[in-house]
Order: structure tokens, then C-alpha cells, then sequence
């Protein structure tokens, strides 16, 4: 029997019909469609002259643009149609920050405008679909209601099924003896009576909840939200967008607070080039930067010296000056702890008046200043007004026009003239310094959709930009600022605020009223009955960016409509600290080992961090393999120098110090000492009553690092709070080393600076910073020029000379790739010590857990 | 499995004129180079044209070598410009035979079109790419011809060096 030959198909696969059409409609898709030949009268011409000058001299303008017209047309829909040939389904068409989860089956993960279509195609292909129930099956009972009742249907299903809970209670305790439903009666009665009016509680002037939590002198409560939701917030209390943020981007439980660390989205290049130069940026970053400290401080006219010398003492003299403290300019600087001299960290001051001033400082640094101001002997009224004034950072050349474009004032305002006057300014750098604008502002939600403001360009100049400055409405913003600091005021501000249905109720109404009413028109501000919402807007001239400041429970309306405006993003932490990296500034609390928390961050909480993400065996170095990390081999100094996942700068102090006390007296450093017997000092070993903890004697270098060892862990020795202090370039004093307890207790000068690789390498947080030793000095300079092998090529991997372990001068604190500067950097902190025998800006940086020395640039940087 | 990866040429064809003076050459150099194609010309056309110069100055190497993934992506009569697909490899080859060619079909169809030059303005990777540039190169000269009339409200076009600017 014959076998019949498979049906011949050239070698070619065979589609299926569905395959066939699929491909069709991609290839008519990827074609771009021409515009038909223009029959003009020459058209016929045999010498083919059918262009479109007329007589080789005259160009035929409106077929030229047209046709080129139509050619951008084509294009566009033929990008376009390529695009969503391949598609099948309605939510591949969103952009990446739109789309969610599930959205593949769950039609409310869709945006609202798609959502026919994709209900559509999801019964077309007979998918299984997660739609929610509607608002008509709504159960009866009120969240907090159907939280407690279900919390005590399982306590009473505990106890009754239970047998180890029945055994605990005596023997004729039981339900029916102890009269229980007798009991819960009367408590439902007593529930049901708590819900009628009552005389005490103080009703809220809103129907959205919003109330002002401060108390005075005292560190105030953490908003509790919704109940639903309140177990999560007790110790880290969340800000007002975090349901927002929390869908958006990785969060972090920091400082007491829940803090949005970076958008889920991938940003690093974006947060570059929006946040970073104005020429390339063409929209606004946003931060919820509500976890900042506010404190309002306010004085009796009585204390009002009083209050001006705590300030004066807090920052060294800095904010009373009258910039500061008669024309209200922000103030922004370096906090000092006025009884240790300790700096504390960056902050900033405004003063409302002589007697009211409002401070922003960091989450980790709060409560320290909290109770620095809040000192009873000073009789100020310290109001802890964290959880009653929010407050959004925003950057980018964008930032005005998309601010303004969601604000209005109430009333006529100056100083909202002079916002609206520069709104369409993308360089802030034309500004004048520390501009600042305040006014009371409509509840933006009566915006359909935001509308940017109209402004002549040319309206603009150099000259009204200047005026700006003299023309300030200093009396406005200061009554702003008031408002914004009062309780009163602040509570006023949430009287009759809306919620989302009224609006909408008020939205209709008046679109059916007027007949030429748009449906996203803005709803007309009611005088009588309309809140007004008074807020502040600053510019900072060291992170370059817009602080807004409003009542807390007014941020949620602002951000939702700022998140309307497109080529809005939104970051984090995280990016808030790339944009300070690149800007060649430090970024608390991770750049500042000189104060507490710097030093803390540094030093534990990083060792922490990074010994647990080094738990996974494939990311634990093992540093045997590693080879010589320095010259000479010190006994003491197995592996790294000081902690090797951390910066150590304990262990900095101890040697940089130490090195000035073995050279004491132009001493010649011994390294090793091979005849010493002993590591501790020890007079008389039998003497049992004069026992103490035996003192390290130190003579040689080793001795020094067994030492640093010691400190690893070691509690209760006098220390300095923090080994390190940033230099003073107006007042270095000479630090003398003259025992050995000054090792510890002297801090360690240092000065920040910024690293920049020569050539290959990639500085990482917590790498090693060395000087050059002299006699590689040759070296190094060649390799600054470049190293080049016989055939002419760079040599970037080749083996160089080690420095010793006292080389070490510093450590970079953070350190990454700059997309700004084309290279890796860093920033970090060296000895001051460095600077005074050198002139040489050129340094070696090792990363942690490689023994591989690159050779960088420094810079230093002025804080 | 490794992406089969191509290039794409944007190409114009231009018509020099035989008198150019040096005056011609700064006033009017829109005027005189950029026409829009006889409608004789077509994909059919500048394929077989293309096809011959690799043949003949390229050998059988170059024409099959190129030809196997030669593709006309698009051609616009009336703005002169198309887009030509070949393979990654295969591109200065094709643009050896771009160069040597100036002229399009033959006397025998009636169809002939001398002196012409194809200039390639741009190579890239992705076609989407590609139009992007297009668009953007058709808006700025749109803006210009904006520009200027809006200035002397003429026809005449002294500034538009454009077509220089972007042409390597």
C-alpha cells in the first residue's frame, strides 16, 4: 500500500487560519501609508518636472506643507498602529506607572474610561471575571461597628470553644449563673446610649473626620485614621498619602513613621534628568514629605529676647539674622545642641514673628530638639505640630507651572500674583534667593482638572522677576503664616470640608444649571461657606526644590490633584537622596557621621542592614580569598580595617589619633613590635585590692588595631559621643593626643569631600578612602596619565603597589555612579589631618570586601 | 536564539539642477534640490535600481548578500523620502549602491528619469526610531517655513539651510 506524500509546502511552516489572520493584520499594521501623487496640470509633463516649484524658483507652499503634513500624520498612525496590532487587550495600551496587577481579569484595576471595552473583551473570550459587588449590597454596619462586633464574635466563639478557657474558670461559673446576657444588654444599651449627642464631645466641623492633633510641651499622639487600620499605625504612624504611596512604592518603617523609600517603578535615570538639570527636565518630581518635624514655638512679648538667644545659640548665631529675623527668610542649617555643642543635624527656621517660629527638622533628630525647646525653665509653647501640618517637596523644571495649576486663592492676593507672575519659569535659578509665597488657598478639589495658569510670556522680564524681591507682601505672608501655625486657624480651615460626593453633587448641579458649564470647570468659591486653606510655599536653595506647607488633612485634596497633572512622578527617600548626591550635597542622615544619628546610621543601623543581606552564601565574601589588602600584614588586622560591612569611624578616630600619639615627639612608627610580651599595662599582678580592667599598652601599630578590636563592642568607657567632628575651616584648633585615653575621647577632625574615579571603578557606599604613600607617589602620578601596555592599549586591571593600614584617611559615606558627572563618585569624609602635610587632591578608594585600589580625585565640600 | 538584526536608511532623492550658481546655491538650495517625485517613480522602480548597482558594481557577492533582506519600507512621491530595510551587516554595501546611482528605469519602459542623486540622511536601528526622526524632521521644517513667512510674509526662503543640518 501506498503511502500518500505530505501535502507539499515548500519547506515553509504552515499557519493556521487564526495565524494567518493575526499575521495579516500585523503586516498591514507595519505599513505606512503614502500619500497619493499630487496631479497637478505639470503632472503630465514628460520631462518628469512634476515637483513642486513652479518654474524651478517658486515653491508651491501649500502642497509642500501638506504633503508634509500628511506625512507626520502617516507616521504617527503607523507607530501607533504597530504598536497595538499586537495587542488583545485594552490595558496594554497604558503606559507602565498605570498598570496594576491582575488587571487581567479584575476590571477595577482598569482605569474607568477603558473599562467597557475590557469587560468586552473579557466576555469575548469567556474569561473568568473578579467583579466586585456594588454599593447596593451594602451591609448596615459602619466600619468601626462591623469591627468590634466581628472581634467579639470570635472572642465569644474563643471562650466557647475553648476547653482550656472553660477549665480556668471555678466550676459553677457559668454563663446562665453569671447573668452574661444580662450583661451584654446593658452594654449594647450603653453603646447605643454613647451614640446619642452628648454635651462633652466636641463635634467636628467636617464631615471628613479632619481634626487638629497637637499638644503642647509634649510629644503628640500618632492619628489614629481609620479603625479599620488602626493596629497598623501605633508605632509607625503612616502619612496622609500612605494608602496612595503604599500601592506605588517600597515603603520603609522609619522613625516613627512610614516612610515611602522609592517608587516601585524604575527612576534612577528619570529622578536624573527631571530632578537634576533644568535644561533636560520636563516635569516635577513629587515627595509626601510629611514625616519632616514641624514645631511651632511661640513666645510671651516677655520672652521674646529669651526665645531669639535659644535660636541664636541652636545655630551658632545664624538664624537672627535680620534676613532671617526680621524678613522672615527660611533658614535653613546646621542645628547644634546648645548644652553638648553636639551638632544635631540640618533643620529649618521661620519665624512668623518675633514671638512665633516654626522649625522643620528630620524624624531622627526631633525629639532631641523637641526637648531642647520644650525646657520648662524657658516658658515657651512648644506646640508638637507633627501630625497637624503636611507638607509635599516638589522639583523640576515643571514644579511652578503644575503648583499653580492646581492652586488658586480665595481672595485677591498679592502674594498669589507674583506665584502666578513666574509660573511658567522652568530655570529657579533666575529667581531670587529664598522666595517664599503664602496665601490662602481654595480646596483644590474644585478643580475638574487642573488647569495651568494663563500667562504672557513675555509679560516675564528680568526686571519684574527683580521687583519680586522688593515687592514682597511681607505683611500678607506673615498673617498666612499665623494661620498656619494656629490651632484655631488651622481647625477653621477643615470647617465644612467636603467630601468627594458633595463636590461632585455641586459639580452636577451646576453643570445643569449653566448650560455652557464644562463638566471639569472649576466650582466658584463660596465665600460663606467654603473653606479657606492657608498655606505656605518656599523655595530651598540647598536641595533646590518647593516646600509646600498646609494643614495636614488638607494634603490628601492637594496630592490627589497633583497627580492629575502628567509627566508628574513620584519618589522617594531614596531619590531624594540621589538628587543630593548629584547635587554634590549632603543628605541627612547617611552624609552626617558627625552628628548622633549620622554616626548611628553609619555605624549600626548600616552594619545591621548589610550583615543581614549578607546572610545569603552566595553573597558572603570570603576574605581569604581576597588577598593582601594592605603593604605589611599587621597580626591584628586580619581582613578589613574596623567593621568591614559598615563605615567604622570609631575605629578611624582610634587610629588617626593614635597615629599622632606613636609619633609623638618625631617617634618613628613601629609596625610590629616582635620582642613584646605583654598587651597590657599592669603595675604590680598580685596586688588584688587596687584591681582593675587591665590598660592596653600601646607602642606600635598593632597594639593600635588590637585597641580599635576592643572598642568594637566595649559599653561604659569614656568616649566621645561621636568620634568624629566636622572641621570648622574658620577655627581649626591644634588637637593634642597626650595619653592614651585621648584616643577615644578626642573626636577626629574631618571634612567632607566628594571622589571622583580617574578611570575604571565603581565607588560604593562604605569604601575606603587612603592617602598615597610617598614613595608610590611615582607611581600614582603615571597612572593619573595612563598606563599603557606594549601594543597600546590602557591598562585599567594591572597590579599595583598596596598602601599600609595607616594610610586610611577616611571612608565614603555614599557612593555611586553620577549620571551627571559620567562617572562614579562618591562622598565621604576624610581626616583633616590629610590636608595639612598635602596639597595632593588625588586619593586611592578601595570598596569594602575587594583589594583592588583606585585611584580618585577629591574635592572638598563646603556644608 | 539571536534577533535578526537589520538597519533602516532614510533616503531622499534629490533633483540637482545642471546650472547651479553660487548665488542659486545660498538662496534657493530648498528650491533647486528637494522636488517631489514624478509619479513614474515607485517601490518597484528604485528596488530594480537599487538591485542593478549592486550587480554591477558590487558583483554577484554584494547583490545577493544585500539582496536577501532588502526591503523598500516606504516611499513618499510627493516629499521624495522612503525608508529602506537591510541587514545589519549589509549596510555600507547598500550604500555604495545608493551612491552610484543616478538615474531610475529605462528608456525601453518609458519610464526614464535622470539625474537624480539618492541621498541617505539617516541610519538607525529601529524603525519606530526612524519615524520619530522623520516627524521631527518634517515639524522643523514646517517651523521654519513658519517662520520665515510670518517674517516677509514672501515665498522667499533665504534661511533655510535645514537640509544641511542634519545631513552627514
Amino acid at each position: 500500500m501506498a503511502i500518500a506524500p505530505p501535502p507539499s509546502n515548500g519547506g515553509k511552516k504552515q499557519f493556521n487560519k487564526n495565524q494567518i489572520q493575526k499575521r495579516n493584520r500585523v503586516l498591514s499594521a507595519r505599513n505606512i501609508r503614502t500619500e497619493a501623487v499630487i496631479a497637478s496640470a505639470k503632472a503630465n509633463k514628460k520631462d518628469g518636472s512634476n515637483d513642486l516649484s513652479e518654474g524651478g524658483t517658486m515653491l508651491n507652499v501649500g502642497q509642500f506643507i501638506s504633503s508634509r503634513q500628511f506625512e507626520i500624520k502617516e507616521l504617527q498612525l503607523a507607530m501607533h498602529r504597530s504598536k497595538v496590532s499586537g495587542s488583545t487587550r485594552v490595558f496594554q495600551d497604558l503606559p507602565r506607572r498605570l498598570r496594576r496587577r491582575t488587571a487581567s481579569h479584575n476590571v477595577k484595576r482598569i482605569p474607568k474610561r477603558m473599562r467597557n471595552r475590557a469587560l468586552r473583551e473579557m466576555m469575548k473570550n469567556d474569561q473568568e471575571k473578579t467583579i466586585l459587588k456594588t454599593s447596593s449590597s451594602r451591609h448596615g454596619l459602619t466600619a468601626k461597628a462591623l469591627y468590634k462586633a466581628k472581634m467579639s464574635v470570635k472572642l465569644l466563639r474563643l471562650a466557647s470553644t475553648s476547653t482550656s478557657m472553660k477549665l480556668a474558670l471555678p466550676p459553677k461559673v457559668n454563663a446562665s449563673a453569671n447573668g452574661v446576657r444580662q450583661k451584654i444588654r446593658t452594654l449594647q444599651a450603653l453603646i447605643k446610649k454613647s451614640r446619642a449627642p452628648c454635651s462633652r464631645v466636641k463635634k467636628l466641623n467636617n464631615s471628613m473626620g479632619s481634626y487638629d492633633n497637637i499638644t503642647t510641651n509634649k510629644l503628640a499622639q500618632v492619628p489614629h485614621g481609620r479603625q479599620k487600620y488602626m493596629k497598623r499605625q501605633h508605632v509607625f504612624a503612616w502619612l496622609p498619602t500612605h494608602i496612595w504611596n503604599a500601592k506605588r512604592s517600597h515603603m520603609m518603617k522609619r522613625w516613627g513613621y512610614q516612610i515611602p523609600y522609592s517608587a516601585t517603578q524604575k527612576c534612577f535615570k528619570m529622578t536624573h534628568r527631571i530632578g537634576g538639570n533644568v535644561s533636560t527636565s520636563d516635569g516635577t518630581l513629587c515627595m509626601d514629605s510629611s514625616f519632616m518635624g514641624t514645631i511651632v514655638v511661640r513666645a510671651t512679648d516677655a520672652k521674646t529676647e529669651k526665645l531669639r538667644d535659644l535660636i541664636a545659640k541652636i545655630t551658632s548665631n545664624r538664624a537672627i539674622a535680620p534676613k532671617y529675623y526680621n524678613s522672615n527668610k527660611v533658614f535653613s542649617g546646621l542645628f547644634t545642641d546648645p548644652l553638648t555643642m553636639l551638632v544635631l543635624g540640618p533643620g529649618e527656621i521661620i519665624w512668623c514673628n518675633h514671638n512665633l517660629l516654626l522649625l522643620r527638622v528630620h524624624p531622627a533628630m526631633f525629639q532631641k530638639v523637641f526637648e531642647i525647646l520644650a525646657v520648662r525653665e524657658f516658658g515657651f509653647k512648644v506646640e508638637d505640630s507633627r501630625f497637624a501640618i503636611g507638607s509635599i517637596t516638589i522639583n523640576g523644571a515643571e514644579s511652578l507651572s503644575s503648583l499653580t495649576s492646581i492652586i488658586r486663592s480665595s481672595t485677591k492676593s498679592e502674594s498669589f500674583e507674583q506665584l502666578k507672575l513666574i509660573s511658567n519659569v522652568t530655570d529657579q535659578n533666575i529667581l531670587p534667593k529664598d522666595m517664599s509665597f503664602s496665601f490662602k488657598a481654595i480646596d483644590p478639589r474644585h478643580f475638574g482638572a487642573p488647569k495651568k495658569v494663563k500667562q504672557n510670556p513675555k509679560e516675564v522680564t528680568i526686571d519684574k522677576i527683580m521687583e519680586l524681591q522688593a515687592n514682597t507682601p511681607k505683611n500678607e505672608i506673615c498673617e498666612t503664616l499665623e494661620a498656619l501655625c494656629s490651632t484655631r486657624e488651622r481647625t477653621t480651615s477643615y470647617k465644612n470640608q467636603q467630601t468627594m460626593k458633595q463636590i461632585h453633587k455641586r459639580r452636577r448641579d451646576m453643570t445643569k444649571k449653566g448650560e455652557h458649564v464644562s463638566k471639569n470647570a472649576i466650582i466658584p468659591f463660596d465665600e460663606k461657606k467654603d473653606p479657606e486653606i492657608p498655606i505656605y510655599i518656599y523655595k530651598r536653595e540647598s536641595t533646590n526644590d518647593w516646600v509646600i506647607l498646609m494643614p495636614w488633612f488638607w494634603h490628601l485634596p492637594f496630592w490627589y490633584q497633583l497627580n492629575k497633572i502628567p509627566r508628574k512622578y513620584n519618589i522617594g527617600l531614596r531619590q531624594f537622596q540621589q538628587l543630593q548626591f548629584e547635587h554634590k550635597k549632603l543628605y541627612f542622615p547617611d552624609d552626617y557621621p558627625f552628628t548622633e544619628t549620622g554616626f548611628h546610621e553609619n555605624s549600626y543601623y548600616k552594619e545591621e542592614v548589610n550583615q543581614y543581606s549578607c546572610r545569603a552564601s552566595r553573597l558572603r565574601r570570603r576574605f581569604k580569598s581576597l588577598g593582601d589588602l594592605h603593604k605589611t600584614k599587621i597580626p591584628a588586622c586580619k581582613y578589613e580595617f574596623g567593621c568591614h560591612s559598615s563605615c567604622d569611624w570609631r575605629a578611624l578616630q582610634i587610629l588617626r589619633n593614635g597615629l599622632l600619639f606613636l609619633t609623638k615627639g618625631n617617634k618613628k612608627l613601629i609596625l610590629i613590635d616582635a620582642k613584646k610580651t605583654s598587651d597590657f599595662v599592669s603595675d604590680d599582678p598580685f596586688d588584688i585590692s587596687n584591681y582593675s580592667e587591665p590598660e592596653r599598652k600601646i607602642e606600635s601599630l598593632n597594639d593600635l588595631v588590637e585597641y580599635t578590636n576592643d572598642f568594637q563592642y566595649e559599653e561604659g568607657v569614656p568616649i566621645s559621643r561621636v568620634p568624629v567632628e566636622l572641621v570648622d575651616s574658620h577655627l581649626v584648633k591644634e588637637k593634642v593626643i597626650r595619653t592614651q585615653s585621648d584616643l577615644v575621647k578626642q573626636p577626629l577632625k574631618v571634612t567632607a569631600v566628594t571622589c571622583k574615579s580617574v578611570e575604571r571603578g565603581h565607588i560604593k557606599d562604605n569604601a575606603r578612602i587612603y592617602e598615597i604613600p610617598k614613595d608610590q607617589l611615582s607611581y600614582w602620578k603615571q597612572k593619573a596619565k595612563g598606563v599603557y601596555s606594549s601594543n597600546g592599549k590602557l591598562l585599567h586591571d594591572e597590579e599595583t603597589p598596596l598602601p599600609e593600614v595607616y594610610n586610611l584617611i577616611g571612608f565614603v559615606t555614599s557612593g555611586t555612579y553620577d549620571l551627571g558627572v559620567g562617572s562614579s563618585t562618591g562622598t565621604g569624609f576624610v581626616d583633616h589631618g590629610f590636608y595639612k602635610h598635602t596639597d595632593s587632591t588625588h586619593v586611592l578608594v578601595r570598596n569594602v570586601q575587594t583589594c583592588k585600589y583606585r585611584l580618585a580625585t577629591i574635592e572638598k565640600i563646603i556644608i | 536564539m539571536v534577533r535578526l538584526k537589520s538597519r533602516y536608511v532614510l533616503f531622499e532623492i534629490t533633483y540637482p539642477s545642471q546650472t547651479l550658481t553660487n548665488n542659486d546655491c545660498k538662496q534657493n538650495l530648498l528650491l533647486l534640490k528637494h522636488k517631489s517625485s514624478p509619479k513614474q517613480i515607485n517601490s518597484k522602480i528604485i528596488m530594480q535600481e537599487i538591485r542593478r548597482s549592486l550587480q554591477l558594481y558590487l558583483g554577484d557577492y554584494g547583490y545577493g548578500k544585500v539582496n536577501s533582506l532588502l526591503q523598500l519600507k516606504y516611499f513618499s512621491n510627493n516629499t521624495s523620502t522612503g525608508i529602506l530595510r537591510c541587514h545589519r551587516e549589509d549596510i555600507d554595501l547598500l550604500l555604495t549602491a545608493l551612491f552610484y546611482i543616478n538615474k531610475l528605469g529605462d528608456n525601453t519602459n518609458n519610464n526614464y528619469i535622470g539625474k537624480l542623486v539618492i541621498n541617505p540622511i539617516k541610519i538607525s536601528g529601529t524603525i519606530k526610531k526612524m519615524e520619530q526622526f522623520i516627524i521631527k524632521r518634517n515639524d522643523r521644517l514646517l517651523k521654519n517655513i513658519n517662520i520665515n513667512q510670518k517674517q516677509n510674509d514672501t515665498n522667499d526662503f533665504n534661511d533655510l539651510n535645514w537640509a544641511n543640518d542634519e545631513t552627514e
